[in-house]
């Protein structure tokens, strides 16, 4: 019976040992050395061809995707009639300092597009950077925005798709990487 | 010296029929377990204490015949017609011998309904998932995503509802998330069993749909070094299948066995009857190492296996926001698509799961056995988005967009106590501690918990009549680490909650048996349940958890009839489970607005849910090899709380099907073909203002042949079968399959499994020779 109560004995310390070695408090530093890579920020930047006058119109989502509602969503204020080269910022301004998300889009430019659209006001679009695809494709960090006669509320829609390798000037190709429906007002 | 036995020679057709009794009481014995050594062949012996053995061969057998409280008997003799044998076992005396010894016995579940699949219904299904295996089980369907990614599910239920008992220990993977799949190579199963219902009272109280043994064959106790080779080898993904299993035991050592098992399996693209999936191909590496002492009064097991694999995710289904989902749902093909290959591209998941099995029994006295089990899981869970970062040095990591790894201990103690005056029994304590953490992106929250539950069962058995009772109580801890959105917050979380449950089984003659079961089950608010927070990328929605949830409480009600007769068998079961605070994602309004756009948001809510339904299995038998069988799995599913049906439920299921088993003919035996169609309605039972991006998917139904047979070659048996699925090659989508929105099932599949079983007796020398 000794044998069996010192088997008994052996392997409950064995238990008890392992058990006390490793129920351990998670680690919950689970991001300090992954660079995870998050679209927070928006900005449009128009810059008006008659009078140079720079305007900004930000979106602002410090959770990226996540399920907070945006911090800052402007609408954008523009003059009928006129002409703007439009270009768009993209940060992760999550990080500090912010990150760049659009130097890494034009250096990826042959799996990204841009596309822009109106509903209820006039705006016409067009493309004025171009990847190396052969003809090249249209990019869009940089835009001629012609805004129509008419005045009054409506949206600008901005969508860029990520399209690895299947680029081919189609909105509805590829993953969704921004899709902001911006309030517009023309004046 | 090491000699090929004869497994098995020309006259196989043999039976023994027997009856166990107890020596001294006269009184028939039930659940004694009779195996065939040499065949590996085992039953049980019913209520009456009978047991039947089929398809022996002439020539000399070991019966090897155990039962709990008594030591086990072999019996050697020469076979050479059919035989009737009465064994008598003593229940009293504790004598010291040469021959094996009892270890402590799976509790019975007689009063509860149980399906099991054994050997012969396995070797069917080898290639296919855990999930695809237990779904011939009427009762029992599969949540899939995609075609690599197969869950159980059991009466409507699934993930954590179901306990899976890995040889004997909880499979504790990263079973919450509906796309994770169990982290088992069903190749180590010799049985797989399934306990539908709340109220397995000795696994943990969180089963409210059921439980799921997952058990490798005994060790073998001859002498000796057996195995078995299998292949299985399928041509829509053109996917292969290897697994070997060698044991040994030696006659020096009769205490020491052994066994060493591995499996590797390799598919590609799945077909679809119009195109290819692109990225559904699969590889995984299995293996595990079983070391085993076993002495009269105590043992010991070692046990550690491996699981590995990475799984393609169909390229379609990973999406940016809900206008991607919607075009994607209008295309009627995936809206990628690609040739074959067997190459796994991103999309993709990389899963490794370990666990280390300690095992000790040690009899305690005369009075009973005690059974020790320590575990140690380890499971790490890499998901790879198919989007890569923007940055291309950051790309070129190659790095998982999730990565959670979950690390479990458990500890089981169960004593059981030999029959006193009609009354058998066992009482127990299960512990477990759980450190989770996560890397990269967020899903859900770093936490640990210890949890502990105590339980008493007994049992009351008197001729054709036994009761069952027990009662159970478990504590949990939860401690959750948040590290994200600027919610830094420690949260704790208790919970104390009895349950409980009760059985009878009768047997109204020796046909026919009629069993009831009512228990009740909790299981508390998993960390995802209580704390996910940001979008799947998978589901393109937002998933919003709650941290307020209360546990759910399930009372569940079964009853059945058995009757196996010479013409026809019949299992009728019914079943009520009624589960208060039932967690399931709730849509909500308005979507959330985020800058890749608007995702439909889901929240974690609680109803009161009905879930009713059948599972009703018959079988013909007209001629002498012919079966008609008919299997139903009906449920219907509501929601109290909001009085209608509840979403993502299975819906009604029919598999009907004809097989004839032919005569031996010379080396060919056991020769059977059969086809079957199954099928399955469209789910009508879901709520009126449903928010499903699509309507359930048309009813379908699916033809389905499968044929074997055993090649007898003097000394060695190779048992070859053949299946094809879908035989048609209809296209069709399936309500619980998550890529129904993008992709058609499999089409055609057929399949080539090859099982060489194989056994070299170690002869024993003696003094003369």
């Amino acid at each position: 019976m000794d044998k069996i109560k010192n088997t008994f004995y052996a392997l409950a310390a064995l238990v008890i040992i392992t058990a006390s070695l490793h129920s351990c408090k998670p680690e919950t530093n689970n991001c300090d050395n992954c660079e995870t890579e998050l679209i927070t920020t928006v900005i449009v930047a128009l810059t008006d061809s008659a009078t140079g006058a720079v305007t900004h119109f930000v979106f602002r989502d410090l959770d990226g995707d996540g399920a907070n509602a945006p911090v800052q969503f402007d609408t954008i204020k523009v003059l009928a009639n006129h002409t703007y080269t439009g270009s768009l910022l993209v940060l992760d301004e999550s990080k500090s300092p912010a990150d760049t998300i659009s130097n890494e889009i034009l250096e990826e430019a042959n799996d990204h597009q841009f596309f822009f659209h109106s509903h209820d006001v006039t705006v016409g679009f067009t493309y004025l950077d171009f990847d190396s695809h052969a003809p090249p494709m249209p990019i869009g960090l940089s835009t001629k925005w012609s805004i129509g006669s008419t005045t009054g509320n409506g949206k600008v829609h901005i969508l860029l798709k990520h399209q690895p390798g299947i680029k081919d000037g189609n909105e509805a190709t590829g993953e969704t990487d921004l899709d902001i429906d911006f309030n517009a007002l023309v004046q | 010296m090491w000699q090929l036995t004869i497994a098995q020679n020309s006259a196989c057709t043999i039976s023994v029929k027997g009856k166990v009794m107890d020596m001294n009481s006269i009184d028939a014995l039930e659940d004694v377990s009779i195996a065939v050594l040499e065949t590996q062949q085992g039953v049980l012996t019913d209520a009456f204490g009978k047991f039947q053995l089929n398809s022996l061969c002439k020539g000399k057998i070991t019966l090897s015949v155990s039962h709990i409280g008594c030591q086990t008997q072999i019996f050697n003799f020469d076979l050479q017609r059919d035989t009737i044998i009465k064994i008598k076992l003593d229940h009293t005396e504790v004598e010291l011998s040469e021959v094996q010894v009892t270890e402590a016995k799976k509790e019975s579940h007689s009063t509860q309904q149980v399906a099991t699949l054994e050997t012969k219904q396995l070797e069917k299904l080898r290639g296919l998932s855990l999930g695809e295996s237990l779904s011939k089980i009427s009762g029992v369907t599969t949540l899939n995503t995609g075609s690599t990614i197969s869950k159980p599910v059991i009466h409507g239920l699934h993930s954590n509802r179901i306990l899976i008992l890995n040889n004997g220990v909880r499979l504790e993977g990263q079973q919450w998330g509906s796309e994770h799949a169990p982290e088992i190579d069903p190749f180590m199963a010799q049985q797989l069993s399934v306990i539908k219902g709340a109220s397995s009272l000795q696994y943990g109280s969180d089963a409210v749909g059921g439980v799921i043994l997952v058990e490798p064959n005994h060790l073998p106790s001859q002498p000796g070094i057996g195995g078995e080779f299998n292949f299985a080898g399928y041509s829509n993904n053109a996917e292969g299948n290897f697994s070997a299993t060698l044991e040994g035991n030696h006659a020096k050592v009769p205490a020491l066995s052994w066994r060493v098992q591995g499996t590797y399996k390799r598919s590609g693209n799945v077909r679809s009857p119009n195109y290819w999936q692109k990225n559904t191909g699969v590889e995984e590496g299995d293996f595990s190492v079983t070391l085993a002492w076993k002495k009269e009064n105590y043992g010991f097991e070692i046990f550690y296996s491996r699981f590995q694999t990475k799984l393609g995710i169909l390229s379609a289904s990973h999406l940016g926001n809900v206008d991607d989902l919607n075009s994607a749902i209008q295309s009627k093909t995936p809206l990628e698509l690609s040739g074959f290959t067997y190459n796994i591209g991103r999309p993709y998941q990389n899963v490794a799961h370990d666990m280390l099995k300690v095992r000790a029994y040690v009899k305690t006295g005369k009075a009973g056995v005690l059974d020790i089990v320590f575990a140690r899981q380890f499971n790490l869970r890499k998901e790879y988005d198919k989007h890569l970062p923007y940055n291309n040095l950051l790309a070129k990591k190659n790095l998982p967009g999730f990565q959670f790894q979950i690390q479990t201990l458990t500890l089981d103690l169960i004593w059981q106590h030999r029959t006193i005056k009609n009354f058998s029994g066992t009482i127990g304590f299960n512990g477990m501690t759980q450190t989770n953490e996560f890397k990269y992106g967020y899903f859900i929250p770093a936490f640990w918990n210890f949890s502990g539950g105590v339980f008493a069962i007994e049992k009351w058995r008197k001729k054709n009549l036994e009761l069952e009772a027990g009662v159970r109580l478990d504590y949990k801890w939860l401690q959750v680490f948040m590290n994200h959105n600027g919610d830094n917050g420690t949260y704790t979380f208790n919970y104390v909650v009895p349950s409980g449950s009760m059985g009878i089984e009768y047997h109204i003659n020796e046909n026919v048996k009629w069993n009831a079961n009512l228990g009740t089950a909790w299981r508390a608010p998993q960390a995802n349940e209580l704390f996910a927070n940001g979008l799947h990328h998978g589901a393109a929605s937002v998933e919003i958890g709650d941290k307020t949830l209360k546990p759910e409480l399930a009372y569940n009600f079964t009853t059945g009839i058995q009757a196996t007769t010479k013409y026809f068998d019949a299992n009728v079961a019914l079943y009520e489970n009624v589960i208060s605070h039932f967690i399931y994602l709730q849509p909500v309004l308005p979507s959330t607005l985020t800058i890749r756009g608007e995702f439909p948001t889901y929240r974690f809510n609680q109803s009161n849910v009905s879930l009713t339904g059948s599972d009703i299995d018959l079988v013909a038998k007209p001629i002498k090899g012919l079966e008609l069988f008919s299997k139903t799995s009906l449920l219907f599913a509501y929601n109290l709380t909001t009085a209608d049906w509840q979403i993502q439920m299975p819906p009604q299921r029919f598999e009907n099907g004809i097989r004839y088993t032919l005569r031996d003919f010379k080396h060919i035996k056991e020769t059977y073909f059969g086809v079957s169609i199954i099928n399955v309605l469209q789910q009508k039972l879901i709520p009126q203002n449903d928010t499903d991006y699509a309507v359930p998917p048309k009813a379908y139904w699916l033809l389905n042949f499968e044929a074997g047979f055993k090649l007898q070659l003097k000394k060695q048996a190779i048992h070859f079968s053949v299946t094809v699925t879908n035989m048609a090659n209809i296209s069709y989508r399936d309500y619980l399959d998550r890529f129904r929105y993008f992709t058609d099932k499999q089409g055609v599949n057929a399949a080539l499994r090859v099982r060489v079983p194989f056994f070299f007796e170690q002869k024993v020398r003696t003094k003369n020779n």
